[in-house]
């Protein structure tokens, strides 16, 4: 019975709870108990209960008791229990978690914690914004919204002239080029057709960066632009985009980079004369007391050992960047770590730095000014670094299906390429850094013949050894410098037989030509280095045929009728099969050259450093001095064993 | 990720990862595995990942029955509707494993020839014998295995209060799971192993002054080796999505959003342990 009554009391205030909130503790009161026993007041307590008097057993009495103590006022919270039971059965009720019974404890807790952060439980002073709000303020002026006035919208019509300006400069260079810019580049239709590869990025971020591609695209100094990928960094990532600068911007550039070098290599030249000229000359040993002697008997004397080793300073010599418009740095990468930034351009490929970040294996952090602490030092920053791995993974990854790009204001006819090769194998100059554009005559492979490497070819050239694109002729570079220095009408002759020799001289290491095909590609590793997919395998009818590298995983070239695009999407690292090893340290230099004349012998200790001063006091002695000499050559003759 | 929530997962990662699925795959892969959970009775099921392979890639998904952490069942396909039960893991064939350079082939009967490293033995410095390196035949399909299992080990991450331990020590997902707060969102101590917890159960609650002895019983992140650089942290999407990478296991990737129960991970990849991370800070 008393149960029964508990129960229908707590339902009571649950459905009374729910009309009007709050002052629950009098409602309680007042509905379960009868009118004589309203009495007692909102905050009862049970000892109070206990005064009146009445004959047990008394079910209303009893259950008022067991009330009272579950409504005691906690003094630590200020709650009580009667009000949390009968919070978590309308909670119950109203919501209904399903087998609520294995994690009531939980459920009761949260209840509990979610009292506690009730608003009005704090007076909130300050207004403080969300970490969510800077990035609303960020998205929202990279949008260039028009400006909201009093009347109502009000349109940026300096804009909109913008972009017809913009249109109509890029119809004329449409005409220009004789092809249609805007088609193969634009990025939005690129990422459709990625995200049916299952290689798009999320819908919000591809419209922000298309909208930022724009206005990379309109600045002055940039002619072209294409996305180019993503590389991932610890902290950030970094969105890459390749643009073509423009022929204004190329020269402005080149005059000032040609200057450098010519200033290094004329330094170069200048340094290696001097180095040839400084010999060591040896003097008397040192220590020796030779200040007493006369100058003349010092001429006649001979050294006894050797002097002390002068210092080789050989002058280093760095193999100079490509200019600015050709081979590596044919193209200019600007990069951005989230739409919203500002496009930063990355500076020049250097051959040193590629040389050296083909050696070292580093993660990239996200932001561009980070230093690189590796073996070998690498020079330069992040920035430098993120240029020549960019450099790599283009020169080694970007394809396209053959016939698709040809050599500028050539055609792509077999007959006549080879002879264009051929004539090229007369003149000697590697012919990779030509200039290459859409073929407008390319007719789609059929997508089983592109499931074949063989049908693929590179249409970036091949990065030789040297870290350059063109080979880098030093001797010959320096010849020219002293020919351009001193030439004189007696020496043009020398010269000019010189030049003959030169040519024979001058040989390149040969690399792959540029429209070279995938499947010869090389690699110290044992794997295949492309894989070829369909995107899809039960729609027979418009499939596009992916392709990936399986060296440089993470970058992806598909192809579909007319369109073809790269993409790269990784961690800039090249596949290692097992690990990675760092070069070896180099061997410690000697301090001294080891000679017959240099003995090491073992410092005196202090006991005999000891004897040796008695000796001197008393010379009757001296035999131990001389025992303390024998000691010490059995000593070394035991070293020597 | 789990498959009530497998498209929007992709697409939250989307920005962080290589290679997703393409739709088709993604259709494929959600009907199937309902089908494959409906068969199994299965309490939820989920899409582990992608291993890549030379001719075929391995689809990899796994179920589990009322304990989460204890007896969880992975198959794979590669062809994304055939679903394989793939064999236990065998604890022998760790080495061979990991010394395994070759990449995987796509065909689960491949028989793999490894030679392992010789054993020495060792006396005062002086290596006093060595012995002949071992020769191991391992089928692909066990590599696969055994690879799951390392880095869904190793790899797996499921925010804190995402698994409550019930009075009979089973783990359960918490369906009163709110999501972690702004500002505990983009701390590494807040994330924990999706494993049976290694370190001492004491230790572990003793990390949070908050403790809850039902949800903080699991390994936290910051904790592996390298401590605190073992998983990079990104946020994104406004600050409201945290996005995990593993830098060990490069392509796993985890995500989790901002007050709101949706969590997850997937790993795209192909299956090679970073062992060169140390050099690559």
């Amino acid at each position: 019975m008393c149960e029964k009554d508990i129960k229908i009391a707590l339902e009571n205030c649950s459905e009374e709870l729910s009309i009007v909130d709050g002052s629950c503790n009098c409602i309680i009161s007042q509905d379960s108990h009868s009118s004589q026993e309203s009495l007692y007041p909102k905050k009862c307590k049970h000892h109070k209960l206990l005064k009146t008097k009445k004959i047990p057993p008394n079910i209303q009495h009893e259950v008022n008791m067991a009330k009272s103590i579950l409504q005691e006022i906690s003094s630590i919270s200020g709650n009580n229990l009667f009000d949390h039971l009968a919070e978590i059965i309308k909670q119950v009720l109203d919501n209904r978690p399903p087998n609520i019974i294995d994690f009531f404890e939980e459920y009761s807790r949260n209840l509990r914690e979610q009292k506690w952060n009730m608003p009005e439980n704090f007076t909130d002073v300050e207004y403080k914004p969300t970490n969510q709000n800077v990035a609303a303020d960020k998205i929202l002026a990279s949008l260039k919204l028009p400006q909201i006035s009093v009347d109502g919208l009000e349109f940026c019509e300096e804009t909109e002239m913008e972009i017809e300006k913009y249109q109509n400069d890029k119809a004329a260079i449409g005409v220009k080029f004789g092809r249609e810019l805007n088609l193969h580049e634009n990025f939005l239709l690129m990422q459709y057709h990625w995200s049916l590869c299952g290689l798009s990025f999320h819908q919000r971020e591809v419209y922000q960066l298309s909208l930022s591609l724009q206005n990379l695209q309109q600045h002055p100094v940039v002619e072209n632009c294409r996305f180019w990928g993503k590389i991932f960094g610890l902290k950030k990532s970094y969105l890459i985009a390749e643009v073509d600068l423009t022929l204004d911007e190329i020269r402005k550039r080149e005059t000032l980079m040609i200057e450098e070098i010519n200033e290094r290599i004329s330094w170069y030249a200048r340094s290696h004369e001097i180095g040839q000229n400084v010999s060591p000359i040896l003097k008397l040993t040192p220590g020796t007391n030779w200040c007493s002697y006369p100058t003349d008997e010092l001429s006649a004397m001979k050294p006894i050992a050797v002097g002390i080793p002068q210092s080789q300073y050989v002058p280093s010599f760095d193999i100079p960047p490509e200019l600015i418009g050709t081979g590596l740095n044919r193209k200019s990468y600007f990069v951005i770590n989230e739409s919203t930034d500002n496009w930063i351009e990355l500076p020049i490929v250097t051959p040193k730095q590629i040389d050296v970040a083909r050696k070292i294996k580093k993660l990239f952090t996200g932001n561009l000014e980070t230093e690189i602490f590796s073996f070998p030092l690498f020079p330069g920053r992040e920035k430098h670094l993120l240029r020549a791995t960019i450099a790599r993974i283009t020169s080694g990854t970007l394809i396209s299906p053959s016939g698709y790009y040809k050599r500028q204001g050539k055609q792509i006819t077999e007959h006549e390429e080879e002879e264009h090769e051929h004539e090229n194998e007369e003149d000697g100059i590697l012919d990779n850094d030509d200039i290459i554009c859409l073929n407008e005559d390319y007719k789609p492979h059929d997508p089983r013949d592109l499931m074949h490497i063989l049908n693929w070819v590179h249409v970036r050239p091949h990065i030789i050894p040297q870290g350059r694109i063109k080979y880098f002729n030093l001797e010959k570079e320096l010849r020219d410098y002293k020919k351009h220095q001193n030439l004189s009408p007696e020496e043009e002759e020398l010269e000019e037989e010189l030049d003959e020799e030169e040519d024979i001289d001058y040989e390149q290491p040969a690399g792959p030509p540029l429209f070279e095909t995938i499947k010869n590609d090389r690699t110290t590793e044992n794997i295949p280095n492309w894989t070829v997919r369909f995107s899809s395998i039960h729609n027979q009818i418009n499939r596009m045929v992916l392709i990936k590298s399986n060296l440089w995983p993470g970058s992806y070239t598909f192809s579909y009728k007319l369109i073809t695009d790269s993409i790269y999407i990784g961690w800039g690292q090249k596949y290692i099969a097992r690990n990675y090893s760092p070069i070896h340290l180099p061997p410690i230099q000697e301090e001294y050259p080891n000679d017959t004349t240099i003995h090491e012998i073992s410092d005196p200790t202090q006991e005999e450093e000891a004897l040796y001063a008695l000796s001197k006091i008393k010379p009757e002695l001296l035999h131990l001095n001389d025992l303390f000499v024998t000691e010490e050559e059995g000593e070394e003759e035991e070293a020597d064993d | 990720m789990n498959i009530e929530y497998l498209w929007e997962g992709l697409d939250l990662i989307s920005n962080y990862c290589t290679q997703k699925l393409n739709p088709e795959q993604y259709i494929l892969i959600q009907n199937s595995l309902l089908v494959l959970q409906n068969e199994n009775r299965f309490k939820n099921i989920f899409f582990w990942g992608r291993i890549d392979g030379i001719e075929k890639d391995y689809f990899i998904a796994f179920g589990t029955y009322a304990d989460c952490l204890g007896e969880r069942k992975f198959y794979y396909s590669t062809d994304c509707y055939n679903w394989l039960m793939m064999p236990y893991e065998n604890k022998e064939l760790f080495e061979t494993c990991f010394l395994c350079k070759e990449p995987l082939l796509g065909d689960p009967t491949h028989l793999t020839v490894v030679k392992l490293d010789p054993k020495f033995s060792f006396d005062e410095n002086q290596i006093i014998l060595a012995t002949e390196p071992e020769v191991v035949k391992m089928k692909e399909e066990d590599r696969l295995s055994c690879l799951v299992n390392r880095i869904t080990e190793e790899t797996a991450i499921i925010p804190r209060g995402a698994i409550y331990k019930l009075i009979d020590k089973t783990a359960i997902h918490n369906p009163l799971f709110r999501g972690l707060e702004e500002l505990e969102i983009d701390d590494q101590a807040y994330y924990c192993h999706y494993r049976d917890p290694k370190n001492d159960y004491i230790s572990n609650l003793a990390k949070k002054p908050d403790y809850n002895y039902c949800i903080d019983f699991l390994d936290t992140i910051d904790e592996t080796f390298p401590k605190k650089r073992a998983f990079a942290l990104n946020m994104g999407f406004n600050d409201r999505v945290s996005i995990i990478h593993s830098c060990i296991w490069p392509g796993m990737t985890f995500f989790h959003k901002l007050n709101s129960r949706k969590h997850g991970f997937a790993y795209f990849g192909n299956g090679k342990y970073n062992i060169d991370f140390l050099f690559m800070l």
